[in-house]
């Protein structure tokens, strides 16, 4: 017996190819299809959100935008997206590692330099924690921006994309001001705080 | 097809280990450790498919056991990595319950088919029972397990550190728990399948398809039933609760053990093959 391996018939190579195909493409068309019906409004006075490392050290939270809403499924422990109504915008906040600087953080969540962008400083709210707080706009009309704490190991990121709400994303700087550090013992994302 | 089927096993190796190096970058002494034991583990997997395989007397190039391996290892790891999300992403907006993993069973064990169907085609020729599919199903499933259990020891590890908790305990409970279950999971899911399909290609070959269709179609339900009763969540942290997946584990045994027995007794009384259909010696499932 011959040990060269066999050229199959074209119907078996076009049912592998076909099968490969759709088993790569049906998951992401069909989670794209389906819109995720459990949406929840944020309350106009927002809501907060907070992250607790699981070492027990301090924490951060952060104001959520009021008036705008969250799927369930875009929420986690340690990133957050929220939509404005009707969808124009969007901002998604995650919580990271502090680096030495807010600008190190910012470089080193996005994974590539802050160079290019012109980095203003955030006046912090009168109840939010000292520490260095940075936004720049992004030459795709979105921005970005860091809210680093002092005393907390962890930082927010925040991240905003599509049309800013009234021509202006004043919500980056609002929600960077509104960061403080928590002190909770327990791992969880609070949404319960106004939430909806 | 090997045109299609060698560049996506070579894109898939790569793949996986691109997609897995920050992790390796990251923990290079648990890495080491890792693949070292499931270098071990796979070959000792490898052999003992090699001693029960009744086939073994009339060759096989290894090249497709190789081949079949790799897929396992590579494409169906890499494409598993995020397809896996996205299904559960749709069963968490459809509120199906959590408990319950869909992913794993429907994305895992149709990359792991569609790697047995590729080598079905490129090895036609040695796909003389349905036998030859187990073993190219068990194969591909012993390259997703050895490669899975790394990417899980890594895991381990990246979790007992984030955790404050001895890294060395983490990886070494993870290596063992899983290279212990290793003989009643994928490679008995991807075995079973396999046998299925090879059993269909090899009855519509001899003009007995509904049949083919039939062995098939009960093939992949077990499949499917037992990887997903195998992920849903026994909370393992109790002792008791070992014994479900321990049952499923043992049940696949048994069901491989009556496919190789009764392919056995097939390959004694050999039938003949008809004259389209060269090496084909054996008479059907």
């Amino acid at each position: 017996m011959t040990r060269r391996l066999e050229r199959p018939g074209p119907l078996l190579a076009l049912v592998f190819a076909l099968g490969f195909a759709l088993t790569v493409a049906i998951p992401f068309a069909v989670n794209a299809a389906i819109v995720d019906p459990r949406v929840h409004d944020l309350p106009a006075t927002g809501a907060s959100i907070s992250y607790q490392p699981v070492d027990g050290s301090a924490g951060v939270a952060y104001r959520a935008p009021g008036g705008w809403f969250y799927r369930e499924s875009e929420v986690g422990s340690d990133s957050q997206r929220f939509s404005a109504p009707g969808e124009s915008a969007s901002i998604e906040v995650r919580f990271v590692p502090a680096r030495t600087t807010a600008r190190a953080t910012l470089e080193d969540a996005r994974g590539q330099d802050a160079g290019g962008l012109d980095l203003q400083t955030v006046a912090a709210g009168p109840s939010a924690s000292r520490g260095e707080r940075l936004w720049a706009m992004l030459p795709d009309g979105g921005a970005v921006g860091v809210a680093q704490i002092d005393v907390s190991g962890w930082a927010v990121v925040v991240t905003a994309s599509g049309t800013a709400p009234g021509g202006a994303w004043t919500i980056v700087p609002d929600l960077l001001a509104s960061v403080t550090t928590t002190e909770a013992e327990s791992h969880t994302t609070d949404t319960t705080d106004g939430a909806s | 097809m090997s045109w299609l089927l060698v560049p996506l096993t070579l894109a898939g190796a790569v793949a996986v280990v691109w997609y897995r190096l920050p992790t390796v970058v990251a923990d290079p002494v648990v890495a080491v450790v890792a693949v070292g034991a499931q270098a071990v583990l796979g070959a000792l997997l490898l052999l003992l498919l090699w001693a029960i395989d009744p086939l073994r007397p009339l060759g096989r190039p290894w090249i497709i056991v190789a081949t079949a391996v790799v897929w396992g290892g590579g494409m169906c790891v890499f494409l598993s990595g995020f397809l896996n999300e996205q299904i559960d992403a749709v069963a968490a907006k459809l509120s199906l319950d959590p408990d319950l993993v869909l992913s794993a069973p429907v994305i895992e064990e149709a990359v792991k088919l569609l790697g047995v169907l590729a080598l079905i085609g490129v090895g036609r020729r040695w796909v003389r029972d349905p036998l030859d599919g187990f073993v190219l199903g068990a194969a591909v499933g012993i390259g997703f397990l050895t490669v899975e259990n790394v990417t899980y020891a890594l895991s381990a590890a990246a979790e007992a550190r984030d955790a404050a908790v001895p890294v060395t305990e983490a990886v070494t409970q993870s290596l063992l728990v899983r290279s212990a279950l290793a003989v009643g999971s994928h490679s008995l899911y991807a075995g079973i399948a396999g046998f299925g399909l090879a059993a269909l290609i090899v009855l519509h070959g001899r003009g007995r398809t509904g049949r083919g269709i039939a062995v098939f179609a009960a093939a992949l339900t077990t499949t499917l039933a037992a990887h997903l009763l195998w992920d849903a969540e026994w909370g393992l942290t109790s002792p008791a609760n070992v014994i479900p997946p321990a049952v499923i584990a043992v049940a696949l045994v048994v069901i491989a053990a009556v496919l190789l027995r009764r392919g056995r007794l097939r390959l004694r009384t050999p039938t003949p093959a008809p004259a389209d259909a060269p090496g084909t010696p054996a008479s059907a499932p």
